[in-house]
């Protein structure tokens, strides 16, 4: 199992969203002070840095018009940490293909990125989350079918040997691409998805050998789409399927049970940044019988539960992990056991107003006192190593 | 005169160039080898963190498909050097905003890089040269518009600050933009973009206060250029030459002979090809550009220069290569001969040049060159006020 520290590089120093309709979207950013902001992006690079040095992969993801993420091109971040790094894995998760504009550009920032890094790249692609739709004004009932055709594309321009090739889909209109350069790995970067309800999609996934990932979801729901995935998987290696499975929750690792406590509920904080009712839904985004099931009341959903629930409810259901080094090594022991198996532990160790010192101590005990017994418990025992052709 | 340390980041190691038709767009990719790439790029930057030290700025810019330039995303490159650099201005020059798809993401990442960096960063935005219609497949007679939309809801986009707003434009639409970040200095980052041709498009760049840079032209071509801005720019032409530069390919030695060498290598920028059929997508140009052309008015610098001996190249100022002493006599002498300009930006790696040998070029030029030529057309201060919308 391999662990990946990750934030969303938050600006925590907004007004109360009590006090607003939304952080997410509409938040004036006459809120954002670029000083405190260039502060915030340094830090969290550094931060990036030290999980280097620990021995943690690295995840990065790009989140627009909102202040609970500064990074708003995750390539740019990929880029610095593909040069300042140099024994991590860096996976974007993910470049929003359905509400970019271009797959193609985006194929040549992952092969440059891949380049840069000599390889140590991960390239995820996500249809982007609902209030993504509004930044973007792409077409919500569209956004499925351009992910598939903007990884189809993508894949292409970073295989495709002979010259330059032309491309006529639906979404993209291409004469002749010819991409400088190419991927540094062959035939190209890992790719990892992401999902959440949606298990056809989940089926292709897991057909075309990608990783999945689900995040912040209760162990019962993420049980249920890691099924999904091992049904269809194309590996016929049991461990080489767990390797492409992945799974992220909050981490808060601290010396005490009361200091974990503090940093828990600092982390937390994210999943109180609320999105006003008008973004959360454009029509089309999901399924007429989901809306169907929701206005009959079927769901609760994450927004609602879980953003009103404590840290105890959030540790219940896997969300959250947190603790003494050993209570966290026994949550991610729990959930595996919950969830059938995973093999890519992507940990949120950084949120809200969780301070520059807590963080590099959440993460250094987690690093050091964690993360050995996770790799021993779960190490990955393949029956031929490093078997994963894509 | 401001100095900012160039490269196209190539990709040198090509078959022989009469085995293929065309360097740019359809080389065929299976020639770049990773671990080279991989290579290439960490010693251009690092050659870039090099100048910086040595108290140039530092400039870079983004090509498609073309073994000219491995820097096919210039934010990336920028946002690794405002991360590692610490003294320098960082100019991208340019964003291709006519090619790319979305002003707005534009507008983000160079704020991101300009918060990154501290206020670091000369924002430059550019049509593209014709080459790069292929590989993007925009239309070819829409980039001038699209350059100039872009641009306007890219500034909009840094400058609002009161919550979302919409754009309506022919190309692109817009319902909710409130980007998050906004730009480290305010208003915004110093704008840039380039011409060589187009006589209203430097009206218009000029009356915005926008800078203007031309590369790698004849002197006379310049002179015209320049005059033309400096005409059109609203506080007068001192204060317009001060926003004017110029790229010149360098080549700094410790000897004449040693510079000429070192010129030679650089010269594989300007022999690279492109295919004739990728140099000139109907519509790009103007009409009467076109029948000028067919009538036989124009040169144009893809055969005369490429042709051209060194010394006529240096004789136009295309290339500036010498022993210390001669290049500042050269920079002195361009600079007089185009009425002046306050930044000089410096292609001092090229081709095959080296590693060692790029750092010899670096250095040379910013320890025994560029003290003396400081003093020409005044450094900015801080720059002009820039209107904060374009329009027309």
């Amino acid at each position: 199992m391999y662990a990946w520290h990750f934030t969303e590089m938050p600006y925590p120093n907004h007004p109360d969203p009590d006090t607003v309709p939304s952080v997410r979207v509409s938040l004036p950013n006459k809120h954002f002070d670029p000083k405190l902001g260039a502060d915030l992006y340094n830090r969290y690079l550094d931060e990036h840095l030290l999980a280097d040095e620990l021995g943690l992969n690295i995840m990065l993801n790009e989140h627009h018009q909102t202040a609970t993420c500064l990074d708003v091109a995750a390539p740019l971040s990929a880029a610095i940490l593909a040069r300042q790094t140099s024994k991590a894995r860096i996976c974007i998760l993910g470049n929003p293909m359905s509400n970019r504009a271009d797959p193609i550009r985006v194929a040549e920032e992952m092969a440059m990125i891949d380049c840069i890094s000599r390889g140590r790249l991960d390239a995820g692609f996500v249809r982007g989350v609902p209030y993504e739709v509004f930044a973007a004004n792409t077409n919500p009932t569209q956004t499925l079918e351009r992910l598939w055709e903007g990884i189809d594309l993508c894949v292409k321009a970073w295989t495709h040997r002979e010259g330059c090739f032309n491309f006529e889909g639906k979404f993209w209109h291409k004469r002749s691409v010819n991409i400088w350069p190419t991927p540094y790995q062959q035939p190209h970067p890992p790719v990892w998805i992401t999902g959440s309800s949606d298990k056809e999609n989940i089926r292709e996934v897991a057909r075309r050998g990608f990783t999945f990932a689900m995040f912040l979801q209760p162990y019962e729901k993420v049980r249920e789409m890691f099924d999904a995935y091992r049904e269809c998987a194309i590996y016929d290696d049991p461990e080489e399927v767990r390797r492409h499975i992945a799974y992220m929750p909050l981490v808060a690792t601290g010396e005490t049970e009361e200091e974990a406590e503090v940093y828990a509920k600092k982390v937390a904080w994210y999943l109180s940044a609320k999105t006003a009712p008008q973004f959360r839904n454009p029509p089309g985004y999901v399924p007429v019988s989901f809306n169907v099931n929701a206005l009959k009341g079927t769901y609760s959903g994450r927004t609602d539960a879980v953003r009103t629930r404590g840290i105890e409810y959030l540790k219940e259901q896997g969300v959250l992990m947190y603790g003494t080094p050993d209570q966290v090594f026994e949550q991610v022991r729990a959930f595996y056991d919950h969830v059938g198996g995973f093999g890519q532990l992507l940990m949120m160790q950084q949120a809200g107003h969780l301070d520059h010192e807590e963080t590099v101590k959440s993460m250094t005990l987690f690093a050091k006192e964690v993360y050995p017994r996770i790799r021993e418990e779960f190490d990955f025992k393949l029956a031929k190593k490093g078997a994963a052709a894509q | 005169m401001d100095a900012w340390y160039f490269t196209e980041m190539p990709y040198p190691h090509l078959p022989p160039q009469d085995s293929f038709a065309s360097d740019r767009v359809s080389l065929t990719n299976a020639v770049f080898d990773p671990e080279i790439g991989a290579d290439l790029y960490n010693r251009y930057l690092d050659e870039y963190v090099i100048a910086d030290d040595l108290g140039l700025n530092l400039m870079l810019n983004e090509h498609h498909q073309t073994p000219t330039c491995l820097d096919a995303a210039v934010p990336l490159t920028a946002a690794i050097l405002a991360r590692e650099t610490t003294k320098g201005r960082i100019l991208v020059l340019g964003n291709p905003v006519a090619n790319r798809a979305d002003p707005v993401r534009i507008a983000e990442e160079m704020a991101m890089v300009d918060c990154i960096s501290r206020g670091r960063l000369d924002a430059g935005f550019v049509r593209g040269v014709p080459y790069e219609i292929f590989a993007s497949n925009t239309n070819p007679a829409q980039t001038s518009e699209r350059l100039w939309e872009g641009l306007e809801l890219i500034l909009r986009a840094w400058t609002t600050r009161d919550g979302p707003f919409s754009f309506e434009s022919p190309h692109w639409r817009k319902r909710a933009v409130n980007i998050w970040p906004v730009p480290y200095q305010q208003p915004h980052p110093p704008v840039w973009t380039t011409g060589s041709t187009d006589g209203p498009n430097i009206d218009r760049v000029a009356r915005h206060g926008f800078h203007f840079a031309s590369f790698l032209q004849p002197h006379e071509r310049v002179r015209v250029l320049f005059d033309r801005y400096r005409k059109a720019a609203p506080d007068g032409p001192e204060a317009a030459t001060r926003r004017l530069g110029f790229m010149p390919i360098v080549a700094v030695g410790e000897t004449a002979g040693e510079a000429r060498e070192r010129a030679e290598k650089l010269r594989w920028f300007i022999q690279s090809k492109t295919a004739p059929q990728f140099r000139n997508p109907p519509g790009y140009v103007a009409v009467d550009l076109n029948v000028r052309a067919l009538k036989g008015e124009f040169s144009g610098r893809t055969a005369a220069i490429r042709q051209e001996g060194m010394d006529t190249l240096i004789e136009m100022g295309v290339v500036m290569a010498g022993t210390p002493d001669q290049v500042v006599a050269q920079v002195e002498r361009f600079h007089d001969r185009v009425g002046g300009f306050g930044h000089l930006l410096v292609m001092l790696q090229a081709g095959f040049l080296d590693h060692e040998e790029t750092v010899r070029n670096i250095t040379l030029f910013a320890q025994e060159v560029y003290p003396r030529i400081r003093h020409l057309a005044a450094p900015d201060a801080p720059a002009p006020k820039q209107k904060a919308r374009a329009g027309r």
